[in-house]
């Protein structure tokens, strides 16, 4: 069987006090886009820090490919690192620093110039060679260091925010670039980031992380759609988090009846359901009433382009509801309505209602 | 309209006395250091190189120029060796051991000299160690030091980090990463405080004066000649020690410009 693109084991790291890793594992498939995703100071930079060398873990191994690195130098660790701040070398020219790790290879000069020239070419900056840092662009700044990663061929990218420095049509544009970029060369990616939108649009899987701990993993729609946590829920995207109580596989809230697709196994009598708001279906009130489903009037509507939001009254639940614009007719306030979702789109979350 | 008059009236007074104060004396050494007259009196007697040909001729006074040189190379070299280290320390590292080290460091700056040049003496006694140009030397270190450690800390401190990061990542070994990217960052800076250094210890008289023993350096052998009396060749050893330290300002503003070019791109 074929080792992963990197596995680590059981990974933790003190900082005087506090844990910024806590027993973490992960094995990422090799040719994968993984994303990182977390808030700031949940381990993400510090878990991809370790896996390059440039941190050390106080306990708990780090395999790259299938070859222990756990205590191997930086320098000797087949992973590449694209920086936040892209870390550019002030004092060398955009080919110079993209042949960096073939001058310290000692490949020939010649090898060395082929190789700049066709990268230069990838990242769409053929002429800019002999140009100084300082005269490029955030987005340039950016293909430069990952040309210059490139060109020392690792088989592991890791990529640390890089797109937080770039303003968000720039960003969209590179987002898809990346992605484009990562299937053309079949590099493993792990892609380190605080957006939740970013991390959907690139990923073939998300690992989300919370306070040291991967919290879960899967596809961004299982994440999406199956979030295991009331912390997953929230950090994915805007939720209807309904507490109740179990009961012969569903859950009951207040006024409310949600039926997942499959009976969760639960570990207490009360939990929590969650249903994205483009789960839910609008429509003028009827007299059906039943699970998954719930009468409510409308207390807000907002027009956000491709959708429309509402906000609804169900009992003590304010469900918030997206509906495309191109569909329906746009309902005002104080209309009464119905709710409903279907039984695929109602996650369980076994967590307390309480504290 | 009178009052901004007046004002601009009384400021370009003040800045000529400022300016007179400051630079005459200088003015009238260098003036009279090309007076063939050799007293240094006016009227001014016409122009003469004779004084200078003194200087480069009297053995004491080469004697002592070497001296002066050999130290200031020596010093630079050993500040360099020693303080680079003491730098990366104290830009890079946190805590209050190295706070208390950047303290440390910095103590020849804010001690008088003289306290520095009579208790060094007092040890190289007490230890037995015979006065030289070598005891003369290990103080000029002394009291550059800082003068090297806080103008390269400066300068290291506003180096990115993730720099060498970088370069490791990419599979430079340590020293290829000081050699092919620290060092270029921190060059300049290098040969800023190298130089601030070296003219420092030119001019040093002090430090020199309570360790030297039996030598001397150039401020000593000019200071030796004073007690005859303001000599002629004493004027032009002057100009020519000036016309070096102005030089030595010059390069170091120059790459002061450079260093700080680099800070910003860096």
């Amino acid at each position: 069987m074929q080792s992963p693109a990197v596995r680590v084991i059981g990974l933790t790291r003190r900082f005087d006090s506090t844990l910024a890793l806590n027993d973490v594992s992960l094995d990422v498939a090799e040719g994968r886009f993984v994303s990182l995703l977390g808030p700031s100071g949940c381990g993400k930079t510090t878990l991809m820090r370790i896996i390059a060398g440039l941190d050390r873990q106080t306990s708990g191994r780090v395999e790259i490919a299938g070859v222990d690195h756990s205590a191997s130098a930086p320098n000797r660790r087949p992973v590449g690192l694209v920086f936040q701040r892209y870390a550019l070398f002030p004092h060398l020219t955009v080919a110079q620093n993209v042949g960096f790790s073939m001058q310290i290879r000692g490949e020939p000069q010649a090898a060395i110039a082929r190789r700049v020239t066709e990268l230069l070419r990838l990242i769409q900056l053929d002429d800019y060679g002999p140009r100084s840092i300082d005269q490029l662009s955030g987005g340039q700044a950016q293909r430069v260091a990952l040309a210059r990663i490139l060109a020392s061929d690792p088989p592991v990218l890791l990529l640390d925010e890089p797109m937080s420095a770039l303003d968000l049509k720039l960003r969209q544009s590179m987002q898809i670039e990346l992605r484009q970029l990562q299937r053309q060369l079949g590099k493993t990616f792990i892609f380190v980031t605080h957006d939740q939108h970013e991390a959907m649009v690139m990923s073939d899987e998300i690992v989300l992380m919370n306070a040291g701990r991967i919290v879960q993993r899967g596809s961004p729609e299982e994440v999406y759609f199956s979030p295991n946590s009331l912390f997953s829920a929230r950090f994915l995207g805007d939720a209807n988090l309904i507490p109740g109580t179990f009961q012969n596989g569903v859950l009951a809230g207040d006024g409310v009846i949600c039926r997942p697709a499959a009976a969760a196994a639960m570990t207490r009598a009360e939990g929590w359901a969650c249903i994205r708001p483009e789960s839910v279906t609008i429509s003028l009130a009827s007299g059906e009433h039943g699970p998954n489903m719930v009468h409510a009037r409308i207390s807000e509507t907002i027009f956000q382009g491709a959708s429309r939001r509402y906000h609804a009254l169900a009992g003590s639940h304010r469900f918030l509801v997206d509906q495309p614009t191109t569909q329906g007719t746009p309902l005002g306030v104080g209309d009464e309505v119905r709710l409903s979702w279907p039984d695929s789109a109602v996650a369980m979350i076994d967590e307390p209602t309480h504290g | 309209m009178n009052h901004g008059l007046l004002a601009r009236i009384l400021y370009a007074t003040y800045l000529a006395a400022l300016f007179l104060f400051l630079f005459a004396p200088i003015a009238v050494v260098v003036v009279f250091a090309f007076d063939a007259k050799g007293i240094a009196t006016p009227p001014f007697e016409g122009p003469t190189l004779r004084w200078f040909r003194a200087v480069l001729a009297d053995p004491v006074l080469q004697q002592a120029a070497a001296n002066s040189a050999k130290i200031a190379v020596i010093t630079v070299i050993l500040c360099i060796l020693i303080g680079t280290p003491a730098a990366f320390a104290i830009a890079r590292l946190n805590g209050r051991g190295v706070r208390a080290f950047a303290l440390v460091i910095s103590m020849p700056l804010m001690l008088p000299t003289l306290l520095v040049g009579v208790t060094l003496m007092a040890m190289f006694s007490s230890l037995g160690v015979g006065l030289s140009m070598w005891t003369a030397t290990v103080g000029h270190v002394l009291v550059t030091l800082p003068f090297l450690v806080f103008t390269l800390s400066a300068r290291i401190t506003s180096i990115d980090p993730q720099l060498a990061e970088a370069a490791a990542n990419l599979g430079a070994t340590p020293a290829q990463t000081f050699r092919r990217i620290t060092l270029p960052l921190i060059g300049s800076a290098l040969a800023c405080a190298g130089l601030l250094v070296l003219g420092w210890s030119i001019d040093e008289f002090t430090v020199s004066f309570f360790n030297m023993g039996g030598g001397s350096t150039l401020p000593m052998a000019i200071w030796g000649q004073m007690r005859g009396g303001v000599s002629p060749t004493v004027n032009a050893i002057s100009t020519i020690m000036l016309g070096l330290t102005v030089f030595i300002i010059l390069v170091v503003h120059r790459l002061g410009n450079i260093a700080a070019l680099g800070g910003k791109t860096g």
